[in-house]
């Protein structure tokens, strides 16, 4: 009688509050099967997390292939591909439903600030632009004003939409883009940023993402290496800035800093910047004056030629012992190449432009193929270190870097699972091969029969004695895996982790790249996007099938903190709900649950093996 | 003419007849030449040459025992599970468990030992063939492993390698560095051929090892002989459960990590190896010698798979057909020998 009075209560509320007219459960997960496609279509389910294998797949033949035929290395240490979300609006392209209009040509245009006719640095980028569209057999044509002029540029893009091309790519110079963009993309067509941007997020514009140098993370990498090449001891730092206020030269500084204060490394001055200006003979004296008061400073970074040519004036001039110092830069010119060859800098930072666009033709060319999204608001392209090691390798002109585009290229990928047995990973093997194909490379992909992972390690042995140039492997347990992923960097030859790995970093191997979806974020913006449809009065639950397997785990840490962040309540004790494989038993554990929880209307699964039980559940309480 | 060259034949045949090992020590050199013709530059290096025979190891270890024990005429399904279940004890021990290498080693040699005896008693008593026990077990222990392990891995992480670790299984710097790209060999290779050595002297001299032979061969007549059939195989049994416990302790000396999925599938390509190395299912017959020249084949035959560049999925049917027809020429050599 009372449960039926709340009832009533409950029912009386919905139908007058709007706050609860949206329907009461929420419910996302994460992964994809035809039952939670139809639960998203029946508009049970929000939304499926989904990290986008073409991605990984296409990602990490493309990444080796371009270290392998330019020295071009992977800029961040991962190289998230999720997490997106599959919603009503991209259903129709759910992973069971690739490949989208395979045989449809693809025409881009580019619209650039500059051009090689004019800025020689464009002609690398517009030699990646043109080596991508003759990969990905896509029809690009690049427009750039005659000379530099920013309302031109906004015209092209315009002019552009006219052509009612498949895609622009362009570079976002300048907030008066921000209208012909949304033109653009009002018109259906998609844009990605490439060289000049912040990203959508900070533009305030929906393009897909921004395809360039990372600042802070090559003041913070670079910071790292040049700490490791100092050696133990008592150090001293300082970033030469010669345009102090400029937004990206301070965030190199910035990462700089954070490297060095991590390691307990103090910076000279009160700041650990010195200001410099372009004016190369003042800024030496400025440099020398500075050393005089500072005399411990044994590590400089200085932030591009017009640091480092009076850097090396100075060095000269006080007599410097090359060994009493460490020294790094960015970008690069015939004195710092000189430089990095005697050893005095140990490295030029690259923001590497002819993966700018060769990138951005390729994200564009996914985007088409199988509706990815690139995840994040920035896909760095740089920084990439120009050391001693790869200073020959790196192509010194856009020719050179035209005529090795049909560079012979091996690329062995060692995986947990196979397509022939885990239908799951069939995707992965096509989008392989599509890049392979498509880039001219000879590709084997190898796998143990069933998943054992010291099969993998012996598998990532023998591709080794092969001597390819370079692997993809699942860094499905790093402590497995690490002696031999270890010879194989040993021998020289680039590795990037796909699909399963946590970085190099946590995962404790110097490889490239990890190209993935780390699992917390996944779990993170899945939260954050029920967070945001959630109704005043919410309270949560993370539905966990395999409590205890560290990824799904970290799904539900991220989960419960987007909760925490949107002040959310979370059910029980740490808003973690176990469950099994066994789908009726954890049916009635979610039963048992929400009979003691009946307030909780935020679910979350990890899976179809949580989604599945979560169903039955629902239909049985007649939830649905 | 026509006479002659079956005269040479003959002579062939009878050089082979009653030396199993020789099939498969041919069959390896065979396997290698083809390899080596169709790539010289990358099969004959120390990288390859030396993933060959450590990646022969730790499935090597346990074919051991396995061939012991199909020489006395049964066999053991459940060795991938055996390893999955003392492997993982073994490691959940030293990590979680807090308990040194040397006595968790103890206790997992021993919970090797234990699930032999539990094959051997069951098959002994119960007088089932041992394939349908041992696939039995090869389920139950599978399910056992995954209870402990309850999809974990354990991973022992220590900045410094227990003594133990290093001289079970640690990399030989000195041999591997005289080649480019650096070599593979590791400790784990000379345990593993200390062990065949013993197992080969022991079935050969002792009079156990005759025991072995007779029990496998014609257990109704070495019965009357006065041998202790049961207790032949029941011993087999738990030897092959110590091996297994052998060779996963030296699995994670490598690798320190492991899950209850280790050791899949193992069990088929044991048998395999010892089907190549000339041994007989309804037993008797074999030498170890030949059952660790039937697992380095298989280890070539996947090393050489890579190199040759062919898809991975072709690579089972390519095995597949080398063991019948290897198993073929065995058959024929038999017979020959029966005549």
């Amino acid at each position: 009688m009372r449960s039926r009075l709340i009832g009533a209560l409950i029912a009386c509320a919905i139908a007058v509050t709007p706050v609860f007219a949206d329907g009461e459960i929420l419910h996302g997960t994460f992964d994809f099967s035809e039952e939670i496609g139809q639960n998203i279509e029946g508009g049970v389910t929000l939304f499926g997390v989904n990290q986008q294998q073409p991605m990984q797949g296409y990602g990490a033949i493309q990444a080796l292939t371009l270290q392998a035929r330019y020295g071009i290395s992977p800029a961040s240490k991962v190289t998230t591909t999720g997490p997106a979300f599959l919603t009503q609006d991209n259903l129709a392209t759910a992973p069971t439903r690739f490949i989208v209009d395979p045989d449809k040509a693809l025409r881009f245009i580019a619209v650039q600030h500059a051009r090689c006719a004019w800025d020689s640095f464009w002609c690398t980028v517009e030699a990646g632009i043109q080596q991508a569209a003759a990969d990905t057999g896509a029809d690009v044509t690049i427009l750039g004003p005659d000379s530099f002029d920013l309302n031109r540029v906004a015209e092209l893009v315009d002019q552009a939409i006219a052509a009612q091309p498949d895609g622009i790519l362009m570079t976002y110079t300048d907030g008066r883009f921000k209208d012909p963009v949304e033109r653009a993309l009002a018109a259906g067509i998609p844009v990605i940023a490439y060289n000049a941007g912040q990203g959508p997020e900070k533009d305030g514009v929906g393009y897909l993402t921004y395809l360039g140098q990372d600042e802070y993370l090559g003041g913070y990498e670079g910071g790292r290496r040049l700490i490791a090449a100092a050696g133990d001891g008592a150090h001293k730092a300082v970033c030469i800035n010669q345009a102090v206020g400029h937004v990206g030269l301070d965030a190199r500084c910035q990462g700089f800093a954070d490297a060095l204060a991590e390691a307990g490394i103090s910076m000279a001055g009160s700041t650990g910047v010195l200001g410099i200006s372009d004016d190369a003979a003042a800024s030496q004296q400025t440099i020398s004056d500075f050393y005089a008061a500072n005399p411990d400073i044994d590590i400089f970074l200085t932030l591009g030629p017009n640091g480092a040519t009076p850097f090396y004036g100075f060095v000269e001039q006080e007599g410097l012992d090359d060994a009493d110092f460490v020294h790094g830069t960015f970008d690069f010119n015939e004195s710092i190449a000189a430089n990095i060859r005697s050893g005095r800098t140990e490295f030029g930072i690259d923001q590497q432009p002819y993966l700018q666009g060769y990138g951005a033709v390729t994200l564009l060319y996914l985007n088409h193929r199988f509706r990815t999204v690139p995840p994040t608001s920035v896909t760095p392209t740089g920084p990439g270190f120009i050391t001693e090691e790869n200073l020959d390798v790196i192509p010194s002109s856009p020719d050179e870097y035209r005529a090795r585009a049909q560079m012979p290229v091996d690329i062995i990928v060692v995986q947990h699972a196979r397509c022939d047995w885990d239908s799951w990973w069939c995707t992965m093997r096509d989008t392989m091969a599509m890049a392979a194909s498509n880039m001219g490379v000879n590709l084997q992909i190898l796998a143990p029969d069933a998943f054992d992972v010291n099969e993998v390690a012996r598998l990532v042995d023998q591709a080794r004695a092969d001597q390819p140039d370079g692997m993809a492997i699942t860094i499905t347990n790093a402590d497995i895996l690490r002696d031999s992923v270890n010879r194989v960097l040993g021998d020289g030859i680039p590795v990037v982790g796909f699909n399963a790995g946590d970085g190099p970093d946590s995962d404790r191997i110097p490889y490239g790249t990890y190209m993935g979806q780390r699992e917390y974020d996944g779990g993170y913006h899945g939260g954050r996007r029920l967070a945001s449809a959630a109704a005043l009065g919410s309270k949560a639950i993370c539905i966990n099938h395999q409590v205890g397997h560290i990824g799904l785990d970290a799904r539900c840490d991220g989960f419960v903190d987007a909760m925490q962040e949107a002040g959310i309540p979370v059910a029980g004790s740490n808003g973690v709900l176990g469950i099994s494989d066994d789908v009726a038993a954890s049916a009635q554990v979610i039963s048992d649950f929400y009979a003691s929880n009946p307030d909780t209307n935020i679910f979350f699964t990890l899976g179809p093996n949580s989604a599945t039980p979560f169903y039955d559940f629902l239909e049985s309480e007649g939830l649905n | 003419m026509r006479h002659s060259v079956r005269g040479a034949l003959v002579r062939v045949e009878t050089l082979l007849m009653g030396r199993s090992a020789l099939v498969a020590l041919i069959s390896v050199a065979a396997l290698a030449l083809v390899f080596a013709i169709l790539t010289p530059s990358t099969l004959l290096t120390g990288v390859s040459i030396s993933n060959v025979i450590t990646f022969s190891v730790i499935l090597g270890i346990i074919v051991i025992g396995v061939a012991v024990l199909m020489i006395a005429g049964e066999f053991d399904l459940s060795v991938g599970s055996t390893f999955a279940v003392v492997g993982f004890t073994y490691g959940a021990l030293v990590t979680e468990g807090g308990i040194g290498v040397w006595p968790a080693a103890l206790i997992a040699l021993c919970a090797g030992a234990l699930l032999g005896l539990f094959n051997g008693t069951v098959v002994v008593r119960s007088g089932n063939p041992s394939f349908i026990i041992t696939l039995g077990t090869l389920l139950a222990f599978r399910g056992i492993a995954r209870a402990i392990g309850g999809g974990r891995v354990v991973s022992y992480a220590s900045e410094e390698t227990p003594f133990l670790f290093s001289m079970l299984n640690s990399g030989i710097t000195g041999l591997n560095e005289l080649s480019t790209p650096a070599g593979n060999f590791r400790t784990s290779i000379i345990w593993f051929v200390v062990l065949a050595v013993i197992f080969g002297v022991f079935l050969h001299r002792s009079r156990f090892g005759n025991w072995i032979y007779s029990t496998g061969g014609n257990r109704d007549a070495a019965q009357a002989q006065g041998v202790p059939t049961r207790r032949v195989k029941l011993t087999a049994f738990v030897l092959v459960g110590v091996l297994v416990g052998v060779s996963s302790i030296i699995n994670f000396a490598e690798r320190n990590s492991i899950d209850p999925l280790a050791g899949n599938l193992w069990e088929l390509f044991a048998v395999a190896a010892c089907v190549i190395g000339g041994l007989r299912l309804r037993g008797g017959f074999g030498t170890v010698t030949g059952a660790c020249l039937g697992i380095l084949m298989i280890s070539l035959l996947r090393q050489g798979l890579v190199l040759v560049g062919l898809s991975i999925e072709t690579f089972q049917a390519v095995f597949g057909f080398l063991l019948i027809s290897i198993a073929a020429l065995n058959q024929y050599l038999g017979r020959a020998a029966d005549d």
